[in-house]
């Protein structure tokens, strides 16, 4: 397999820490006392996407799109339809993540974590501290006792957490705090890969920028590899060096995040572009606002699921669902028209 | 002398709790103008919602935990202060969605689950107006048209739970503008939508608000939001107004130390440089520091100053005004420091 | 700039009851959830005593033999229909006594209606006292003993706080005797109901799917029946020469029957509400096996509803068994509960002569409102994070 970088001038290809393949996960819609199932809500369908070891890649897309839902299948937290999710962590053989079971699984799992949106449902309230952040320590003997304490001090204090609290209860910190407990429970076993699903949408303006700055450091500091799923724009752009779009399902683009932002290719991204409010009010406002409603997974419209809100939409993408294609530049994206249009960025 | 709508100065309206004495709003002041969009930022706690809900009287607060006014001054009649109205009263509900009407976060909390909202809709309408039924229900239709609701005849007799949630905000929407108010109140309208139906509804907002030529206070905690809708931007931190421009003021030359680190935690679409956030959180409502609300976080605090007495508001420049001992807010501005 | 302290505005002062809550917030931030639970149980005045006034019917209940001041099955047909006796504190001289007492009695045989009439005879003082030996009971049915916790010395005083009834037993050492089986059929009532149920309900509720759904509609079923004639069915079925034992565990078997529908129903909603808990999540993910998941995380979390929902069920059963007994299909003669107590209220004659037969009825009252307002505020203290 050959890596298809997205620019030239790299000189070293990165490792794949995980490569996706196909992945699909399909709810059954059931009726009456016997679950007779007459659809299938296709959240998640023929996601192809990797990973770079050491890079932030985001997963965006409105609600619906299947983000969240890819980022548990990844991890197993939900078991997916179909596809493969080969993850490699580098020090040992590449292993099939879709294909794990019982000990296997668990193994894998040290090296794959998450951090969760709701700081707050995330956290047992009747546990300590040192319960929470302890827990995987606890489950994969790692360590307990005195060596516990000292090893979730160490955790906490890396989140910015002052030690002296593990014996607290989640009810004494705020929103903020408490997702600095959940990344540092994240970080306990030393992982490889975090998926952290809208870790900072939860959050306040000042504390999201906080949270956001510990997410780098850390990054930084342990090479880690994130996954991070978002509906905002700005914080991706700001954090992500790669970003996979997503729409009813399906990944619509895939690129680095400056490409994407300056020249999307699919006119979703365009449009998705175009509604973030931004911060300045001398920016140019020739938004476009898309017409209609996002596509329903369990009732996806003919041939591209975003024809019916598409202002370049032509005949074809009524009729074929565009293939994920990768252009000449490198860069993916599912458009039939995406070699003849050119579209506005951002920047 | 400009034409102002509603005045609020120097509100205050706070809530007993089992832990405390909370002060919701603490001495904030604003004024709406005819025919602009005010926008109040401020972080979870800062008494945002608080100060709109209380103007219309909705905010659950007993009387002698609110002072201050907030003075209505409609078209043609003598100014009302709302504060001083019957929490209930017959005055403050003419007033309320006829005049000045709200729309919130969440439109489900707005409609009654087991009407539709062409019921709902044609009801609020024939509160304030003598019209029978079908002519508001002709109303209600070509409202519903208005805010671009899809398929407006029969969405109309549908109930709030089988709209999407754009839909349910459109609704929303029609239904408080259906008496032509002077302002409307819009609380975090499009928090909960998704990004491209964030983008349809406040459009629709801006449109709306030019063609009935009314005032609209954006509460909102999305800067990005402000700075696409509103002309004035009032910025709060805890309970108080710390600093209020037009919005090219705000976003280009913020003066107040707050002002400036929430521009500096917002991720900007440009650039990737590293975020400045500013340190620590908002304090607990119980736990609020004394003098200015924002002395312990501010870089610039000036200790025996800052945290021993409340700055007052100083004008710095072209309706330009911030609380912060900086710039003056002294009573007699001896203590203006410029260049900074 | 000169006078500074004038220019302080008065409102930037923290005022002492605020300092005082945020030392109590500090504190919280280590408090376990028993203690929040209890801060908010605190709270709820009502629930407060009446948690008082259910744990001194369960003592009472537990130490029946001793407290109660007379043997329950004494006859004496000389003290048939004795009113209650009324407990003074000044003597016919009207001298201060800081020991209440009794006067002893004289019996005049009516000349009219030849009936034999009592009257105090002030003359006499009974002093009641705490610990005096009387009749002989075993404790327990092990301890053998005479002392009882307060009475009168004087075996041949009368002394009927609540009055006697048509064999002249004192009704106060029976309604005492009778909360012992009639609180206790509640309470095992429950702990059957509580196993079912949270069998079932945990079975519903983890699995979900198909078997959540033919449970859920057993459950409706069961529910939907008529209770009462179930109930009379079922206990008119029981053999009439069964002991005391027998029928007492028999009528526990019948109320729980239908009692575990709703122990079901709170287990399943509350299992079925943690399964979407991010933090069960987040523990699949943290590598923490099933069976520590549901010891260390979801019982936890549910414990505190489902006590509170036993609770609740308890005055149910309480009312049930009062009920049958009543109506004399549950507990029977020698067995004593207040159901039972109450049936020698059932004719008119007795209650005109002596209304005091009705106060078992009142010991129902209390104990279902006890524990009702008790029930209620665990309830709200279940969960002391949902603000």
């Amino acid at each position: 397999m050959t890596d298809t970088g997205p620019t030239a001038i790299k000189t070293t290809v990165p490792r794949r820490i995980l490569d996706v393949r196909g992945l699909s996960k399909h709810f059954p819609v059931t009726v009456g006392i016997l679950r007779r199932e007459v659809a299938k809500i296709r959240a998640v369908d023929d996601v192809t996407f990797h990973v770079h070891a050491g890079e932030t890649l985001g997963l965006v897309g409105e609600s619906g799109c299947g983000k969240t839902t890819t980022g548990r299948c990844l991890l197993r937290a939900l078991d997916p339809t179909a596809g493969e999710i080969i993850f490699d962590p580098g020090d040992v053989e590449p292993v099939d993540v879709a294909a794990l079971k019982g000990k296997a699984l668990k193994v894998l799992r040290q090296d794959m974590q998450m951090v969760f949106q709701d700081p707050f449902s995330s956290l047992n309230p009747r546990w300590t501290l040192l319960d929470l952040v302890g827990e995987p320590l606890v489950a994969y003997g790692v360590s307990r006792g005195k060596a516990l304490e000292t090893r979730v001090a160490e955790l906490l204090r890396s989140v910015g957490l002052r030690p002296e609290y593990m014996r607290r209860y989640p009810h004494a910190f705020s929103g903020g705090e408490r997702q600095r407990i959940g990344i540092a429970r994240a970080l306990a076993l030393n992982p490889k890969l975090v998926v952290a699903d809208e870790p900072v949408s939860a959050l306040d303006v000042s504390v999201r920028a906080q949270t956001l700055n510990l997410l780098a450091d850390l990054q930084e500091e342990l090479s880690l590899t994130y996954i991070f799923i978002s509906h905002d724009l700005s914080v991706v752009q700001h954090i992500c060096d790669r970003v996979v779009v997503m729409y009813s399902g399906r990944v619509v683009e895939v690129a680095d995040t400056d490409d994407l932002f300056s020249a999307p290719l699919h006119p979703y991204t365009e449009a998705l572009l175009s509604a973030v409010p931004k911060p300045n009010p001398d920016a140019a406002k020739n938004r476009i606002v898309l017409k209609g409603e996002i596509a329903d997974p369990a009732n996806a419209p003919s041939g591209c699921a975003f024809h019916p809100r598409c202002t370049y939409a032509k005949d074809i993408c009524r009729q074929q669902a565009p293939p994920l294609t990768t252009m000449e530049s490198g860069r993916e994206v599912r458009c039939h028209l995406a070699a003849e249009l050119t579209l506005a960025g951002v920047n | 002398m400009v034409d102002v709508v509603l005045d609020v100065q120097n509100l205050r309206a706070g809530f007993p709790t089992p832990e405390g004495f909370v002060k919701a709003v603490d001495g904030a002041s604003f004024s709406v103008r005819r025919g602009e969009t005010i926008g109040v930022v401020g972080e979870s706690g800062c008494g945002k919602s608080i100060t709109a809900r209380t103007i219309l009287r909705i905010s659950g607060t007993s009387d002698q935990n609110l002072s201050g006014r907030i003075e209505y001054r409609p078209p043609g009649r003598n100014a009302i202060d709302l504060l001083g109205l019957r929490a209930n009263g017959p005055e403050i509900r003419a007033i309320r969605g006829a005049e000045i009407s709200m729309i919130f976060q969440e439109p489900m909390t707005a409609f009654s689950p087991v009407h539709t909202i062409g019921n709902q809709i044609v009801e609020a309408l024939r509160l304030h107006r003598d019209v029978t039924y079908e002519e508001a229900r002709v109303a209600a239709i070509g409202m519903l048209k208005r805010v671009e609701m899809s398929n407006a005849e029969r969405s109309i007799d549908a109930y709030p739970h089988q709209l999407s949630g754009g839909m349910r905000q459109r609704a929303m929407i029609a239904m408080a503008l259906m008496c032509s108010p002077q302002v409307l109140l819009a609380d975090e309208p499009t928090t909960a939508l998704d990004v491209t139906t964030q983008a349809q509804i406040l459009s629709l907002i801006r449109e709306i608000k030019e063609a009935l030529g009314m005032s609209v206070v954006m509460i909102t905690h999305d800067l990005g939001v402000v700075a696409e809708t509103s002309q004035t931007v009032a910025v709060m931190y805890l309970g108080r107004v710390v600093e209020i421009a037009p919005v090219r003021a705000i976003f280009n030359d913020a003066k107040h130390p707050y002002t400036k680190a929430l521009l500096a935690s917002v991720p900007k679409l440009e650039s990737r440089e590293r975020l400045e956030p500013v340190s620590g959180m908002v304090p607990s409502p119980f736990n609020r520091p004394s003098g200015c609300p924002f002395n312990d976080r501010c870089p610039a605090a000036m200790p025996g100053v800052c945290d021993v007495r409340m700055p007052s508001e100083t004008n710095v420049g072209d309706e330009h005004t911030v609380s912060c001992f900086l710039y003056g807010g002294d009573e007699d501005g001896s203590r203006r420091v410029d260049g900074l | 700039m000169s006078d500074k302290t004038a220019a302080v505005p008065t409102d930037s002062v923290t005022p002492g009851p605020e300092r005082l809550a945020l030392q109590k917030r500090v504190d919280l931030s280590v408090a376990s959830p028993s203690y929040l639970m209890w801060l908010k149980f605190r709270r709820h005045r009502l629930a407060v005593a009446s948690a008082v006034v259910v744990i001194m019917l369960y003592v009472i209940a537990a130490f029946a033999e001793f407290i109660a001041p007379h043997d329950p099955e004494k006859q004496n047909a000389l003290n048939a229909y004795q009113s209650p006796t009324q407990i003074h504190f000044f003597d016919n001289s009207g001298q201060f006594h800081l020991r209440p007492f009794v006067f002893g009695t004289t019996s005049v045989r009516n000349p009219d209606t030849f009936e034999l009439e009592f009257a105090d005879d002030t003359t006499v003082r009974h002093p009641i006292r705490l610990l005096v030996r009387g009749d002989p009971y075993k404790m327990w049915g092990v301890f053998q003993s005479d002392i009882h916790l307060f009475g009168v010395a004087d075996p041949d005083a009368k002394f009927f706080l609540l009055g006697s009834d048509k064999q002249g037993r004192d009704l106060f050492s029976r309604i005492v005797y009778g909360t012992r089986i009639s609180m206790s059929i509640g309470l095992v009532g429950v702990l059957l109901s509580f196993v079912i149920g949270i069998i079932i309900g945990g079975i519903s509720g983890y699995f979900g799917g198909v078997v959540d759904i033919v449970l859920q509609r057993v459950i409706e079923f069961v529910r939907s029946m008529p209770t009462i004639p179930l109930w009379l069915g079922l206990a008119a079925a029981l053999p009439s020469d069964w002991s005391i034992m027998q029928i007492y565990f028999s009528i526990t078997i019948i109320l729980s029957l239908i009692g575990w529908t709703g122990l079901a129903q709170v287990v399943r909603g509350r299992a079925l509400a943690l399964r979407e808990e991010d933090f069960i999540m987040a523990a699949r993910l943290s590598g923490t096996s099933q069976t520590r998941i549901i010891l260390r995380h979801m019982v936890p979390s549910f414990m505190s509803h489902i006590i509170a929902a036993l609770t609740l069920a308890v005055p149910e059963m309480i009312i049930a068994e009062t009920a049958l007994s009543f109506l004399g299909l549950g507990l029977r003669f020698p067995a004593i509960s207040w159901g039972v107590l109450l049936q020698e209220a059932q004719n008119l004659r007795s209650v005109a002569l002596a209304p005091w037969l009705l106060a078992p009825g009142g010991m129902v009252v209390i104990s279902v409102l006890a524990l009702n307002f008790f029930g209620d505020g665990l309830r709200d203290a279940a969960d002391p994070y949902r603000n």
